[in-house]
């Protein structure tokens, strides 16, 4: 095996094998009767019937990722032989594999630092959260890939051409959240989070793409593009991109960082409610993370348009049916070539600019759950939940299976579906060690077993520290039930 | 507690199910030997459209080739001779001609008086100047600038004083020409004595007398021997303003012509052009006050070995100039209609001979001034309205071979010419790679012969050639070769056609070919 081919499979499997860590999103602690942690993602969850109060250890409190592939499979990439072994990177087979647009590889990142709960009145639970976010999101079409591989002829004539589309999106922060939950009546309860949050970076691109048609008797190429992207950051960089120019200035790191930690302020709800249709049955909803963050430092637009440089401008686009005779002249000597390629760049002009600010909203999420309760120790939970993530919707069906054993132990099963993502097998473990609660969730467990059928992860572990009536509340229960 | 241990179960079960089928081997990339990724492109190389005009551009615009009033090239060659012939011709007839007479007089020593400061004659003489008669016979002559110039050698022992005096050479004032000089005793002198100005009326067929009086003033000395006067008079570098006079032809002869190098079309072409309506305007201006002739000998194009093809009808052709004509006059040549072309010509070539007073001696008196002339302005134009039957290059060139990367992994090639040609013109070429060392053709450029027909009804037919070579190593082996054989051919296909400059020929060139990435990247990024 040649060393390119052995330096592309080792950087896949690399990259493949590192989507293998422990992530998050919406974590099975959603699921998990005896964790605290089940208020982030469920608001109006009744944990004041458990604790008195909880304490998230400061760092490891929570530390959640979360990793979605949506469109990069094993068996699309390699050939095997017999035994298994790859034997050949199938780079058309992949390419034709891919969806026609919204590719994406998705990160999620959630590191608790703070956090803590109590209740109060009995019927009330508040909370505060500080936490680092981030996410970020990679957006492709199909044929992004394709058209470099499988060439302009796959993409022939005015009725196919090739669209590419690249989309970034990547956004960190620091949320700050007060929530409180409330059991309204026995059957109803409610729970909002407010939060104040301080973005830190973004990367937004609002508008990356090109399509390029290719004419079927003479080849001759059609380019439209359009391409606008703002960012922003805490560390004071800034871009010239004007003018040929390609400059990147930072301005003095360490007081700025200070001084820029809290400026991009945002803020954002989240929602909960809860319903017990009948001892058994219960149903909730919940909105999560409606919110913006506006950044101001550092912001800046860079964006490029066609501009019409000459000759191969045409109809708001870039047309090539060849050199013209001009072109072959200019070609003839060095300085021509020199002068052709400069004038090339006329067509491409690059514009960066400092704005004054700018609104991102938060990836939100929508959760509609139904729970069915076997026993007071087991419970099947289906919960239907949306991400948006700019203008796409990702929705993803769960089922899940929750069980608490002793008093101690905290387990939970499911299973998720997805688009293009089905074999989703998640599970969650926790257990208490005194007021300790210690507890490890994994959303997909396929990878850990065949790395060849990963597509999306989200785990998340942590230690919290809880206190309260729960052994009185075991009690009570023991009685009820000898009565 | 049974339904929990059953749960647990059951996803146990499942990721055994999922474990059986998971593969160990998956990331072992040991046996990894190909990268499956090929592609196929299209690309435009060339859209071009090279009128007639670009190309002339390209090649420094030839000054011999123009542009019509209708758009047709043409092949002009335009001569200007500006006074062929001129009055200061005919009025420097008698710049580089001596007229002299020359005598000895021998003077008595008697003659000389013994009484002192007595002034006494020494000699009067007279000489006639015969100037020329075979160009010119004056009546009157009107003299710019020129001498008369007296040489005396003597022994006179005095002083004298020389008179000199002409009743044929007149001055502004129509008085005689006089003048007088002083001599000393025993010194020879040449006198020059300056006649701008003066006017020369002979007295008889171009003959004009001179006087000499020579006086002195006595010593009272003895003057035992009789000392001799030889002198001779001359007129010369006579160049005259104005003369009047009966003057015989006179002729100048022209000869022209125009080498245009069509050498590279060397002796590998055959076939004939027949090119018609060649044009010769000729312009005359004649400012005298006699008319003149041109005759025209030879109008042709020309090569080396090989007869001459004229322009002209009839030869030699006599063109008339009428006198006193003070703008251009345009006169007629006769010509031919259609001119049957050698690819070996290489040269236009116009001679003749303009005579001014054809009749000579023979015609009136007449007055020739300063600034007379006659002008002659030649334009042939040759437009490009041609038949080309069957014009064919074969010829065996050297080829230095181009050296051409091994690219791997780009394989079925195909270059496609798609060509309008709105030349009336119909061109076919092909082209063979031959190896001198195995004397083998090893291929050919085109996959079948390029033919491209000529535009004869106003509408181009698109035309297609192709050059498919299966890889680069093909194309690799094809142009290592060190000779081509290249075969071309241009034909009007029995049409009379004009070529204009607006004809245009619209090529556009594309390549297809396919991509093994996977063979690419082995070859390009190998350590």
């Amino acid at each position: 095996m040649t060393l390119i081919k052995k330096c592309a499979t080792l950087l896949l499997a690399m990259f493949m094998a590192m989507l293998t860590v422990s992530a998050q999103e919406t974590p099975l602690t959603h699921f998990m009767y005896l964790n605290p942690h089940q208020l982030r993602t469920d608001p109006s969850a009744e944990v004041q019937l458990l604790y008195n109060g909880y304490v998230a250890v400061p760092v490891i409190g929570n530390i959640g990722l979360g990793l979605y592939n949506s469109s990069i499979r094993y068996n699309n990439l390699f050939e095997t032989d017999d035994e298994g072994y790859p034997i050949s990177l199938t780079a058309n087979k992949f390419a034709n594999s891919l969806k026609q647009k919204n590719n994406f590889l998705h990160l999620d990142l959630d590191e608790e630092l703070l956090g803590f709960g109590f209740r109060f009145a009995k019927k009330f639970f508040f909370t505060f959260d500080y936490r680092l976010r981030g996410n970020g999101n990679i957006s492709f079409s199909k044929d992004l890939i394709g058209f470099p591989l499988m060439g302009n002829l796959h993409y022939l004539g005015e009725d196919n051409p090739a669209k590419l589309a690249l989309g970034i999106h990547a956004t960190l922060y620091q949320e700050m959240s007060l929530g409180i939950q409330h059991q309204l009546t026995p059957k109803i309860s409610w729970g909002a989070h407010a939060k104040l949050l301080f973005g830190a970076f973004n990367v937004n691109t609002r508008r990356l793409n090109a399509t390029i048609t290719t004419n079927e008797d003479d080849y001759s190429m059609f380019l439209q593009y359009e391409a606008d992207a703002r960012l922003a950051s805490a560390i004071p960089l800034q871009l010239n991109l004007n003018n040929g120019n390609y400059e990147v200035t930072m301005a003095d790191l360490e007081w700025s960082l200070l001084g820029n930690a809290f400026k991009n302020v945002g803020a954002g709800i989240d929602l909960g409610f809860r319903y017990k249709l009948t001892d058994k049955v219960s149903l909730s909803a919940s909105l999560l993370d409606i919110g913006f963050i506006h950044w101001k430092t550092s912001a800046q637009q860079v964006s490029s348009a066609l501009s019409d440089g000459g000759h191969f401008y045409h109809d708001g686009g870039f047309l090539f049916s060849g050199l013209s005779e001009d072109d072959i002249m200019q070609l003839a000597d060095e300085d021509g070539r020199s002068a052709f390629l400069d004038s090339l760049a006329d067509y491409f002009p690059l514009h960066s600019e400092a704005i004054s600010g700018y609104s991102t909203a938060l990836n939100s999420r929508i959760l509609i759950q139904g729970q069915y309760d076997l026993n007071k120790s087991n419970r099947i939970i289906l919960l239907a939940q949306g991400t948006f993530v700019k203008n796409n919707f990702r929705p993803a069906l769960t089922v899940a299976y929750n069980g608490h054993f002793f008093n101690v132990f905290d387990i939970c099963l499911s299973y998720t579906l997805a688009r293009k993502s089905y074999d989703n097998l998640g599970v969650g473990l926790g257990f208490d060690v005194g007021p300790v609660n210690v507890f490890f969730t994994a959303h997909n467990i396929i990878p850990a077993i065949d790395w060849t059928r990963w597509s999306k992860i989200t785990a998340s572990a942590g230690v919290v520290v809880n206190w309260g009536h729960i052994r009185k509340y075991w009690e009570e229960r023991k009685e009820q039930k000898s009565k | 507690m049974k339904f929990n241990i059953f749960l647990v179960c059951l996803f146990l079960g499942i990721l055994a199910v999922i474990g059986s089928s998971c593969n160990r081997n998956a990331y072992d990339f040991s046996r990894m030997n190909d990268i499956d990724a090929e592609g196929s492109w299209g690309i435009p190389l060339v859209n071009a459209e090279l009128s007639i005009g670009d190309i002339l551009s390209l090649a420094d615009n030839p000054s011999f080739i123009q542009t019509g009033n209708d758009g047709t090239l043409e092949i002009t060659y335009q001569l200007e001779k500006d006074s062929l012939i001129s009055s200061e011709q005919l009025l420097g007839i008698l710049k580089d001609k001596v007229v002299s007479e020359s005598k000895t007089l021998t003077i008595s020593g008697s003659q000389f008086p013994h009484l002192p400061q007595t002034s006494f004659t020494l000699y009067n003489d007279t000489t006639t100047l015969d100037f020329p008669a075979d160009e010119a016979v004056l009546e009157y002559a009107r003299i710019k600038s020129g001498l008369l110039t007296l040489n005396l050698i003597h022994d006179i022992p005095i002083n004298f004083t020389v008179e000199v005096s002409s009743p044929q050479i007149k001055d502004g004032a129509n008085q005689d020409f006089h003048a007088t000089y002083n001599i000393n005793a025993y010194e020879d002198n040449q006198i020059d004595l300056d006649l701008s100005g003066y006017t020369l009326v002979p007295n008889a067929v171009n003959k004009a007398d001179i006087y000499l009086h020579l006086t002195a003033v006595s010593t009272g000395a003895d003057v035992p021997n009789n000392p001799v006067i030889q002198y001779s008079v001359l007129a010369r570098k006579l160049v005259l303003e104005e003369l009047r006079g009966r003057i015989k032809a006179f002729d100048m002869d022209l000869d022209e012509g125009l080498d245009f190098d069509l050498s590279f079309l060397s002796s590998q072409l055959g076939g004939s052009i027949t090119l018609y309506n060649p044009q010769v305007e000729c312009l005359v201006q004649n400012t005298f006050p006699i008319g003149a002739d041109l005759t025209v000998r030879d109008a042709s194009i020309s090569g080396t070995g090989i007869p001459a093809t004229s322009l002209l009808s009839s030869s030699p052709a006599v063109i008339h100039m009428p006198a006193n004509t003070h703008d251009f006059e345009s006169v007629p040549l006769p010509l031919t209609s259609a001119l049957s072309l050698n690819t070996n010509m290489s040269s236009l070539h116009f001679a003749g001979t303009a005579v001014l007073n054809p009749n000579g001696m023979n015609t009136p008196v007449l007055t020739v001034t300063e600034h007379q002339t006659i002008n002659l302005k030649i334009a042939i134009t040759l437009p490009l309205k041609v038949k080309l039957d069957k014009i064919t290059f074969h010829d065996t060139l050297d080829f230095g071979g181009a050296d051409i990367p091994d690219i791997n992994g780009i394989s079925n090639i195909v270059f496609r010419f798609l060509i309008e040609n709105q030349l009336p013109i119909g061109f076919d070429m092909q082209a063979y790679f031959y190896d001198s060392q195995t004397h083998r053709v090893r291929d050919s450029l085109f996959t079948t012969p390029m033919a491209i027909p000529g535009c004869y009804a106003g509408m181009p037919i698109p035309c297609e050639a192709f050059i498919a070579k299966e890889d680069v190593a093909q194309i690799q082996r094809m142009l290592s070769c060190d000779k081509i054989i290249l075969k071309a051919g241009v034909n009007t296909d029995d049409h009379q056609v004009a070529i204009r400059s607006d004809q245009s020929l619209k090529v556009r060139l594309s390549a297809k070919f396919d991509v093994d990435l996977g063979t690419l990247a082995d070859q390009y990024l190998q350590p």
